[in-house]
């Protein structure tokens, strides 16, 4: 219990550090609505994830822990004396709410979790993000100590993607650096957050984005209820669906929400995709094509250029994350770069795809369309709200997009997989799907919009980063 | 009106299908002791046949067990990718469970033969002792996952 406690102070910082950045960069709770919990919690990830990388390149992980409280308290005195808006007088964004409502879907949720709370720490959560986080903090460093020890537990069948991003890990070890040097209920605490912060966003977001209220708050609860969402697991899974869901948000203008806090969505939804999975980068790759049309098209190239300036974030942790796995000499299993195995792009050109596409085909068609153990029956409701409101159409053509790409994207990878597929989709397929849920939800909040069936809306403008 | 029946729509397939499926989809943490009745080792491949032509019938509180020395991921390596086609028949029994022992020595010889030591078929009228000794061992393993096999 005293461990649990010392977990939930180190966890509280997280929320804090981001509420303590938010400041200094000139954002007040009323800028972001009822975004700004879920908000806080995601941007005081990154300096937790980004310190402990940094001190573990270094070569001691542990230092992070001393560092971080000093450094929190140094920022807060600036953003404390700094005030630079507070004789600026500024209209409240749109989605203010009242806090209380978001209660009953938190609790449902909650509930969910406390009903399974001694599922057995196991699976891809032990050999792939876990595992990773003791042989760190074992080893008290990412270098070649880390090297050594994750190299040893894959030779002996316990781990496997050593070259997977670390966010994960990294929250999973700063849990264990402040609590039990052990894997549990207190390390997945900070992962299954990030399902508590998805709840509360989708939430603010159909406070802001739809008005009636039976089915938004449908929208809201249901993706929560399916399996992936509602099982208390350290999965990555659900850091990319609220990243995604962040990003395309930011994306897709709100009326009253003021061009910043769109870009604080847009750059934050991206670096934590990148942050979290090597298909978070792939969908992160897929939002910023399907967006750069619209940005062209709207504001030429100082639109495309201050667009740009938003990639920076998740391209510097991108490049800093595969540096670092090069070094060491991680490389992905489904695109080896050495070795000559038959990797994803050699099957993908073969006959062998080809073949596989019924069987594919059914199998997306069982655990996705016509069962709600992954996705909830969205995409079959949001076939029937596109029928109802065909008309708003334009309005969610954005996550309409990147859901369709990134649903591409993942099928193309199954087609390819260098395994036998019913086994690599068995232990992935819908789970990876369901990443893209929370973006369905966002489709069909826009697509409801204010609950007229034959509303007439305008294309929808992208322009993040304005202002 | 259109909206509202969506809703009431989406609602309806949700209990319909979402609750069992949901249920069935979350991986029980212990068998239930109390039902295990009878121990099955034999042909791995056999023996899941069979349990395809009655499984469905079983009742449901039943169970069925079958453990592997190997964790789910590791089965198209020892050769045991079949297993999702046969259990893709079995989904229709809410009885019906894979234990993974991860950890457990693999006997190469017995896999060689298609027999593990493992599989156990829990159903019928009596309980054999060594039987509920194994059950409960297993059951108190921590390190132990045991995942109920469905959609």
């Amino acid at each position: 219990m005293e461990s649990m406690i010392d977990v939930g102070l180190a966890l509280l910082l997280i929320p804090v550090a981001g509420a303590v950045l938010l400041r200094l960069a000139d954002f007040r709770r009323q800028d972001l609505g009822l975004a700004w919990l879920p908000i806080s919690w995601s941007l005081g990830t990154l300096p937790v994830y980004l310190l402990l990388f940094v001190c573990g390149h270094l070569g001691r992980l542990s230092a992070a822990r001393g560092l971080f409280l000093p450094l929190l308290v140094l920022g807060f005195l600036v953003a404390v004396y700094s005030r630079r808006s507070a004789f600026v007088p500024r209209a409240a964004a749109t989605g203010q709410g009242r806090p209380f409502w978001l209660l009953l879907p938190a609790a449902l949720l909650v509930t969910c979790w406390w009903q399974q709370a001694d599922l057995p720490y196991a699976g891809d959560e032990l050999a792939i993000w876990g595992g990773r986080a003791l042989c760190a903090l074992e080893a008290d460093d990412l270098g070649p100590g880390y090297h050594e020890r994750v190299s040893a537990a894959i030779a002996r069948g316990e781990q496997a993607h050593a070259d997977y991003p670390l966010l994960n890990t990294l929250l999973q070890a700063w849990a264990m650096m402040s609590g039990k040097a052990e894997l549990g209920a207190a390390t997945r605490l900070p992962i299954q957050l990030f399902d508590l912060a998805a709840l509360l966003l989708l939430a603010a977001i159909a406070v802001e984005r739809c008005r009636p209220v039976f089915l938004r708050f449908l929208v809201v609860v249901m993706p929560f209820m399916t399996f992936w969402y509602a099982a208390p697991q350290a999965m990555s899974d659900r850091i990319v669906a609220f990243a995604a869901l962040l990003a395309v948000d930011g994306l897709v203008p709100a009326p009253g929400r003021s061009a910043r806090a769109a870009a604080l969505r847009v750059w934050l939804g991206l670096a934590l995709l990148v942050a979290t999975k090597n298909e978070g980068a792939m969908l992160a790759g897929i939002i910023v094509l399907a967006a750069l049309p619209a940005v062209w098209r709207r504001e030429g190239k100082r639109g495309i250029a201050r667009f740009g300036r938003l990639l920076v974030p998740a391209a510097s942790i991108f490049i800093g994350h595969w540096t670092w796995a090069w070094q060491l000499g991680f490389e992905n299993d489904l695109v080896p770069m050495s070795g000559g195995g038959q990797g994803l792009v050699a099957v993908l050109f073969s006959a062998r795809s080809l073949d596989r596409v019924p069987a594919l085909g059914g199998l997306v068609l069982r655990d996705l369309v016509l069962d709600p153990f992954a996705g909830a029956f969205l995409p079959l409701v949001l076939l029937g709200a596109i029928l109802l409101c065909w008309r708003r159409l334009a309005a969610a053509w954005l996550p309409l997009l990147v859901a369709a790409l990134g649903l591409a994207a993942f099928l193309l990878v199954f087609l390819a997989t260098p395994y036998d597929l019913k086994w690599h989709w068995s232990t992935a397929g819908p789970r990876v799907v369901s990443q893209l849920d929370l973006i369905l939800a966002l489709a069909l909040l826009l697509l409801l919009g204010d609950g007229t069936v034959a509303g007439d809306v305008e294309a929808g403008e992208i322009s993040p980063g304005r202002g | 009106m259109g909206l509202l029946l969506l809703g009431l729509v989406w609602l309806l397939l949700f209990a319909w299908r979402g609750l069992a499926v949901n249920q069935r989809g979350l991986p029980p943490v212990k068998p239930h002791l109390e039902e295990v009745n009878r121990l099955f080792v034999g042909e791995t491949r056999a023996f899941l046949e069979d349990l395809k032509e009655v499984g469905p019938f079983l009742p449901v509180d039943g169970l069925i067990v079958v453990v592997l020395p190997v964790e789910a991921w590791d089965l198209p390596w020892y050769g045991y990718d079949w297993i999702y086609d046969i259990v893709d028949g079995l989904v229709a029994s809410p009885a019906f469970h894979l234990v993974f022992e991860p950890g457990a020595p693999i006997n190469e010889a017995a896999v060689a033969e298609d027999k593990l030591d493992g599989a156990y078929l829990v159903t019928g009228a009596e309980l054999p002792e060594a039987f509920a000794r194994r059950a409960e061992e297993l059951a108190r393993r921590p390190h132990l996952t045991l995942y109920r096999i469905g959609r």
